[in-house]
């Protein structure tokens, strides 16, 4: 895809996201001008967390505009900048996850795995998902094999194959869709799937953010994500079904009923997603798993509504359309 | 005139190899020393330890910097020994000082009359991952030596498993910094050198401080 080929869908939505960011960041200055005169800004958002969200936007807005420099740039650079995301998110978790000395080897085999998943992609291998984490496993088990030593092997194996399937194979089905044969993405290309699918479930995202910390008071999930409230939760679901019915006929093949259909189930994938992720957190004991996006955490504090729902999106798309 | 060599390899290896290959989290960058005479104190486990204080710095500010090296183990006329005097400034000392031999510390003493930021690590080699050993009396000879010169001690940690003493090829993994408050001589060496432990030991992990981007 060049330049003149770009969709006019396309480009609208991503106008329409540059709308909502100064829309959000003129609110979130007026309330901030309220807080200073009035000393507290007299609606729903309290003003502790106005820093916060300040923090929050800026990186939304940094987010957006390079995802949208590489959309707009094409499918390869869509590409290389997914395979860097792969490897922010896969970085993240690797330094935050116990490993020793000995566990070395298997670490450089874990980051081995994105050129052979994002190369195969590159080149039309829809079958590279399945591939890679077995081949990594076969590398793992060959260099246990030539040290003569199964000592700990199941332990510090799943460690580097959870890293794999989050941070590569999972997050990989978003450049799958980008690569989407034509027949699949006439409509707005594979950037437009991409986009589709991201913009649906981190608005999802913000809405449960912003819902749970405004109208929210029973939580959820204590044990696994303490900020999370049953209000979040149902906002969130009702903005990722909403922004799916109404985005589907524009930048995918799926028409508004069964954008909302889609939606429904993105938004509950989503969910659990995060719910995965924050059990891998706690397990670990930490709050994020980084400190890439200041107001966020680290990239996989912000990708991980898309593990579950990429790979179900593509799958969707690649077997009833 | 500035140091062309010192400044690109800053650019293009340096900081492209701990800020991007690698990631690195800085706290209170805004305490690190713009100008010099000043001693940067750190834990020492890996080589990219000096690397990671380096990338610390504008590639202008590097000409400023000198890494206190073991004049046995970065010897004159092998690559590693080129590098350091070349690249990181290095200022040599005997670690198999005797006391026919000299002042040992004079090498340090004149980079601080001249200004320069001098880069220590008092454990004296790359001592155990994870904790810091017992500090080597030459910070406090030479804080006492110079008491008007701040020492700001820099907890580092992450990079004993990007680079282990034993490794070759580093490993992408992120580090954080920690830079603590300037500290100035006091007086009494042992509680000056617990401290400076104290300081180095108090890593930045899941601190929840805000992170400062240094320059």
């Amino acid at each position: 895809m060049t330049l003149d080929a770009l969709s006019p869908s396309l480009v609208f939505v991503l106008m329409g996201v540059f709308a909502l960011l100064l829309l959000a960041t003129s609110s979130l200055g007026a309330a901030m001008a309220a807080t200073h005169v009035f000393g507290g800004p007299g609606w729903a958002i309290a003003s502790p967390i106005l820093p916060e969200l300040r923090a929050r936007l800026r990186s939304w807005w940094i987010m957006a505009a390079s995802f949208s420099a590489c959309l707009i740039l094409g499918r390869d650079m869509s590409l290389a900048f997914l395979a860097l995301v792969s490897f922010l998110v896969l970085r993240e978790y690797l330094s935050v996850t116990p490993f020793g000395a000995r566990d070395r080897v298997g670490l450089f085999v874990a980051y081995a795995t994105i050129p052979l998943q994002y190369g195969w992609i590159a080149r039309g291998h829809a079958g590279a998902a399945a591939i890679v984490p077995i081949a990594a496993l076969a590398t793992l088990g060959s260099v246990a094999a030539l040290r003569g030593s199964a000592q700990d092997f199941l332990r510090s194996s799943a460690l580097v194959i959870w890293g794999v399937l989050v941070a590569i194979v999972a997050l990989g089905h978003l450049a799958l869709l980008v690569a989407m044969p034509a027949s699949l993405a006439y409509v707005a290309g594979g950037p437009g799937l991409l986009l589709f699918l991201v913009f649906v479930c981190q608005i999802g995202d913000v809405v449960q953010y912003v819902a749970g910390k405004t109208l929210g008071r029973r939580r959820a999930v204590p044990a696994i994500s303490p900020n999370k409230t049953i209000a979040g939760y149902v906002s969130g679901l009702a903005a990722t079904t909403l922004a799916s019915g109404l985005l589907a006929p524009y930048l995918t093949p799926i028409d508004t009923g069964e954008g909302l259909a889609v939606g429904a189930a993105l938004g509950i994938l989503s969910c659990l997603g995060g719910l995965t992720i924050s059990a891998v957190k706690r397990d670990l004991g930490i709050k994020d798993m980084g400190r890439l996006l200041p107001g966020h955490g680290g990239a996989l504090d912000r990708a991980d509504s898309l593990v579950f729902a990429a790979p179900f999106f593509y799958h969707y798309l690649a077997l009833v359309h | 005139m500035p140091d062309l060599l010192r400044a690109w390899c800053q650019r293009l290896v340096v900081r492209p190899l701990i800020r991007g290959y690698c990631g690195l989290r800085v706290s209170h960058g805004e305490r690190l020393p713009r100008t010099g005479p000043a001693i940067l104190v750190a834990n020492h486990n890996s080589h990219f330890d000096t690397l990671a204080l380096f990338a610390l710095f504008s590639p202008r500010e590097t000409a400023r910097l000198h890494a206190v090296a073991a004049g046995d183990y970065f010897c004159p006329g092998s690559l590693r020994g080129w590098i350091a005097r070349r690249i990181f400034g290095a200022v040599p000392v005997d670690r198999a000082w005797r006391p026919a031999a000299g002042d040992p510390l004079a090498g340090c003493s004149r980079v601080l009359e001249a200004g320069g930021i001098l880069i220590l690590f008092p454990e004296g080699t790359r001592g155990t991952p994870g904790c810091v050993g017992a500090l080597k009396a030459g910070v406090a000879c030479l804080a006492r030596r110079h008491p008007s010169v701040p020492v700001v001690p820099i907890a580092l940690s992450g990079f004993d498993r990007i680079l282990p003493k034993d490794a070759v090829v580093p490993l992408p993994l992120e580090a954080a910094a920690c830079v603590g408050a300037p500290r100035f001589w006091s007086g009494d060496s042992r509680a000056f050198m617990a401290e400076l432990a104290a300081a180095l030991a108090g890593g930045p992990e899941n601190s929840g401080e805000p992170i400062a981007a240094a320059a």
